[in-house]
């Protein structure tokens, strides 16, 4: 191995070469002199009688070799003068000693932590790659790296195959050690015993965890199709196990998933060998190139480095509320709220398993009477409540910024503190019970509410807790057979048009050449995976313009959250705000109110989705229909809705108006470029709404009434607001009873009449009419439909509609003042009374007016 | 390479176990603490037996009686240029690691003879020369150690089969 000595920066230059001991061709000795040099330098000197001065002293000195080998080829000569450190000599050196075992080196068994005065770096240095699943210890150069590297990617792809690194825990498997599972799986009658009777289960005695988690049960739970799945993989990819837990987990979930070794062999890496707490990293297995390298993984926060390469996963949450076991040391999932919708299917029918029965029975639930609704979402709750997971301040300060240098040890007591707290509450017992006294009050509700459709829902008597409907596998196997597929094909279309290139070149040249050429040109052409996947992944939201509502909280930068760097990830393009480019918003089901769902409904284009069409896309890999994903626009819009259709097509132009004023007036002081989208807004829905239900004339009047409107708005607070999403609002499957509701609550209104025919007065009229209506529906709200959600909403009900499921939750996030959705809901609970007053008295005088002024 | 050696050590008994069985709990303490160990330049393999148990000597302020004991004891303490049977722990592309007794050991890729080449297809991934030699795990290995360090508490080395009557042990 060629390597060049330097002569280092400790001498001092500039120096003669006096000598040269060694010629080219002659071995060299470690601390063996191959070099005599000349410097001259100033001694201080004194003499008894306190005299100092300065003498030139010039000194001879000898240059040691660093390494062991032969000498080359001097690049100096006797008698030059050198000003300072440069490289002099070339030497074949006897080891590169570029593997590494415990600081020796492995090729000829030399320490390689000693140091000498020779020595010019710490030689330890040279091997620092750590690229063995199971070893620590081991360490290699970086030539020896690329080498075993080169050889890897050959050899996959001559087997036309890939690498493919597994994460275990909710990905493949998942696993808790709540001995509820246990109980379960004994007991033939449990309702659970369906879903846990296949769960694996093994004890780890000899690892680090002491107390109480020492000698407990791992019950490990396979993802449906799991064995299917790795064995069509592995025909495509080589398959490595990279997990956040121990070895001994890691050996022994290896045993329960793979029992003949045939898919993992011995590539498995643990934490123990990872070298990092927080974060994985390709580089730890291919420090090289990681080219050919495929990830799937649960978790996209832990692989900073490694994005393109990764396949997130749908965390398979088969134990609810458990988690990652593993990696409660691990800042908390970054994850959307997506788990709603999904636990909601999965806490209240028994029988979906697959996507479209899901969704329909969203479909069912959302247009029912909300009874069921209520019920559904009281569900999800109960696990984010009661389940193990941190409390919400320590969240916050998780995410607030990377606090975890925990040392292993540190580590190791996290979890055990995560596992014993498992082991002790029972997280999963105390939900069942939770589950089934929660049917009983359903079963109470439904008879109450005696609705066909919902009795008929939930006939089933014993619900399980535990489902085991998993799909994403399929999904995943898919994409890996299309990546797989793209990749080759590139690699394919590459090796063709390199083939061409040099068999013309070389046409005359004998055979062997070529195919010595091949091989090394092989892996130039070869694509990368980086490069290959984003590709397909841009392709499925391609064109989509996204804004997200309620997903995301507000004082986060969008853009770096992870729903929007997956989201961005599949092709789509992120804004904050909604305008008229915007093709969808994604707003959460828990929070359907908020402004941007509300100027997005002004859009007709718009297509209000909720996040499971995002996510189900994304893990989908295709641009979902959003039908099924539509979100249902709030009740109280509904009932807008239905007076518009039914008798005030006028107050749609009045809705405009005092949207315009608010929405401009808001946002003016909050974000002063936000006007200009209003503005744009308002150009994009004027016509529009005008055409629907207008008169031209009222265009004329129009000016009067916005002002009006102002003052109004600044009386009422931003109430207004609310009406902003009516006018381009989503055709719902709206209940029958909600519009009889509303139409009961419009006919009241004396104007009825004038507002068909009084064009002028429309706006007026129309304004007060909402107000009116408002005020009523507060009314009434109180007194109708007896549903859970009412219950809740009088509580802390900021919005005058009758049912206002989630508001409070929702205000909740609006309210931080820094955000882009404004909080137009906010002021309002406060000004309750006092705007019924004042509606009433507004109203009054208004038709005092105007009889004066048909009079 | 084996030694009888003759060594001394010092042992401290509890107060707690003062009386008439004193020289035999003496000696099952040091077994206890000393078969088994690495002094950093050689293995205790096993104690043959003890000698010349000294007088207890009460230590100021612990109150522990300490002895001075002689013992002989077999050692091990492998040399550059041993030959060593081992049995194969793991095997990966750089090489695969040995354990010689106590001694872990780690083969390189550099340090097999070149026919013997790493197979990462085989269940499970494997060493060989498609004939008589396959090293996999558990595999008996007779092997040259080329280099050897010592650490607090343990020792480590690097090791060849590239000699002749290397490798694997047919037969074993």
């Amino acid at each position: 191995m060629g390597k060049q000595l330097s002569l280092g920066t400790k001498l001092k230059y500039p120096i003669t070469i006096s000598k040269l001991l060694k010629r080219p061709g002659d071995e060299i000795k470690r601390k063996e002199p191959i070099l005599q040099y000349k410097f001259t330098w100033m001694q201080e000197v004194g003499d008894p009688f306190g005299d100092h001065w300065e003498e030139e002293q010039t000194t001879i000195a000898d240059w040691d070799s660093p390494a062991d080998g032969t000498i080359k080829e001097w690049k100096i000569k006797e008698g030059a003068v050198v000003q300072n450190d440069l490289k002099f000599v070339d030497i074949e050196e006897t080891c590169p000693h570029s593997v590494q075992f415990q600081g020796m080196c492995g090729m000829c068994g030399k320490d390689m932590t000693e140091m000498s005065w020779a020595s010019a770096s710490d030689d330890t240095d040279r091997a620092k790659i750590n690229m063995i699943h199971d070893q620590t210890a081991l360490r290699v150069s970086e030539e020896e790296a690329s080498r075993a590297e080169e050889e890897l990617q050959r050899r996959l792809l001559k087997n036309r195959k890939l690498s493919l690194v597994v994460d275990l825990d909710q990905t493949i498997i998942h696993a808790c050690i709540e001995p509820t599972v246990g109980d379960w799986q004994d007991d033939p009658n449990s309702p659970n015993h369906e879903a846990v009777k296949d769960v694996a289960k093994f004890q780890l005695k000899d690892e680090g965890v002491r107390g109480l988690a020492s000698a407990c049960w791992y019950y490990i739970k396979m993802r449906p199709g799991l064995k299917e799945f790795l064995s069509k993989v592995a025909e495509l990819y080589e398959l490595h196990v990279y997990t956040m837990g121990t070895r001994a987990y890691a050996m022994n979930i290896a045993k329960i998933v793979d029992p003949d070794r045939k898919l993992f062999g011995d590539r498995i890496i643990s934490r123990d060998e990872n070298g990092n707490i927080t974060t994985k990293s390709l580089a730890r297995l291919f420090p090289v190139d990681t080219k050919m390298v495929v990830i799937i993984d649960d978790r996209a926060d832990v692989w900073p480095k490694n994005r393109p390469n990764l396949i997130k996963v749908v965390p398979y949450d088969f134990f609810l509320g458990i988690g990652d076991i593993n990696s409660s040391f691990l800042p908390k999932r970054e994850e959307l709220p997506k788990m709603t919708p999904a636990l909601k299917k999965k806490s209240t029918t028994k029988t979906d398993t697959d996507e479209t029965e899901a969704t329909k029975k969203g479909e069912t639930t959302t247009s029912d009477t909300g009874a069921t609704k209520a019920v559904d979402q009281e569900n999800p709750e109960a696990p984010e409540a009661d389940g193990s997971r941190i409390s919400a301040l320590e969240e916050l300060v998780r995410m607030g910024g990377g606090d975890d240098q925990a040392l292993r040890l540190e580590q190791a007591a996290e979890q055990e503190k995560f596992l014993e707290k498992q082991l002790t509450e029972r997280p999963l017992l105390h939900m069942q019970e939770k589950l089934d006294q929660e049917e009983d009050e359903e079963a109470a509700v439904t008879e109450e509410t005696k609705n066909g459709d919902t009795a008929h829902e939930h006939t089933h008597h014993k619900h399980n807790l535990l489902k085991d409907d998993d799909v994403e596998l399929t999904y995943l196997e898919k994409h890996l057979t299309q990546l797989h597929k793209a990749f080759y094909d590139d690699y394919d279309r590459a090796l063709v048009s390199a083939h061409g290139g040099r068999v013309a070149q070389l046409k005359p040249g004998h055979n062997k050449k070529v195919s010595i050429k091949d091989e090394s040109a092989d892996l130039r052409i070869v694509p990368d995976i980086g490069n290959v996947m984003p590709r397909l992944k841009a392709k499925t939201l391609a064109g989509c313009t996204i804004v997200m509502s309620g997903l995301v909280p507000l004082q986060a930068d969008i853009m770096r959250t992870e729903i929007a760097i997956q989201a961005l990830s599949f092709g789509a393009e992120i804004q904050t705000k909604v305008n008229r480019k915007v093709t969808h918003l994604v707003a959460s089901t828990s929070r359907t109110r908020t402004t941007k769902v509300r100027q997005a409904a002004k859009y007709e284009h718009i297509k209000i989705v909720n996040q499971q069409w995002l996510l189900n896309s994304m893990s989908k890999w295709e641009k979902e229909d959003e039908t099924p994903y539509l979100v249902q626009i709030h009740e109280q819009d509904k009932i807008r809705e239905d007076g518009f259709n039914s008798s005030a097509p006028s107050s749609i132009h009045d809705s405009d108006d005092s949207s315009e004023g608010f929405v401009s007036e808001e946002e003016g002081d909050s974000i002063p470029a936000s006007q200009e989208e209003v503005a744009e807004d308002l150009e994009g829905v004027m016509p529009e709404a005008i055409e629907e239900g207008h008169s031209p004339v009222d265009d004329i009047k129009g000016f009067d009434w916005g002002e009006i409107d102002d003052e109004l708005a600044s009386f009422m607070g931003s109430d207004d607001d609310e009406s902003d999403n009516e006018s381009g609002a989503e055709s719902v499957a709206s209940d029958v009873s909600i519009r009889s509701r509303a139409s009961n609550r419009v006919i009241p209104q004396k104007r009825k009449v004038g507002d068909t025919t009084d064009d002028e007065n429309s706006g007026d009229e129309s304004t007060l009419a909402k107000k009116q209506r408002i005020a009523n529906s507060r009314s009434t709200g109180l007194k109708t439909v007896k549903t859970p959600n009412s219950m809740q909403s009088e509580s802390s009900l900021p919005t005058p509609g009758p049912t206002g499921d989630e508001d409070g939750e929702d205000d909740a996030v609006d309210q931080i003042p820094t955000g882009d959705d404004d909080d137009d809901d906010d002021d309002d609970p406060f000004g309750d009374d006092l705007e019924a007053d004042l509606m009433a008295e507004f109203e009054r005088e208004e038709e005092e007016s105007k009889v004066g002024d048909g009079g | 390479m084996f030694f009888l050696y003759n060594l001394e050590r010092q042992v401290t008994l509890h107060p707690s176990y003062f009386g008439r069985n004193m020289h035999e709990l003496v000696t099952g303490k040091l077994l206890k603490d000393v078969e088994g160990t690495c002094t950093g330049r050689y293995f205790i393999i096993t104690i043959m037996d003890t000698f010349n148990i000294s007088e207890g000597r009460i230590l100021p302020g612990s109150g522990l009686a300490e002895f001075t004991v002689g013992y002989r004891a077999v050692v091990w303490r492998p040399f550059k240029g041993e030959t060593v049977d081992a049995i194969v722990t793991s095997v990966n592309k750089v090489g695969f690691f040995a354990d010689a007794g106590p001694l872990p050991l780690f083969v390189s890729s550099h340090l097999i003879p070149p026919d013997i080449k790493f197979d990462p297809n085989a269940t499970p991934p494997q060493f060989t020369n498609n004939e008589d030699s396959v090293i996999e795990v558990g595999t008996h290995v007779r092997v040259k150690l080329i280099g050897t360090r010592a650490e607090v508490g343990g020792m480590y080395a690097i090791a060849s089969i590239k000699e002749d009557y290397l490798g694997c042990l047919q037969g074993s």
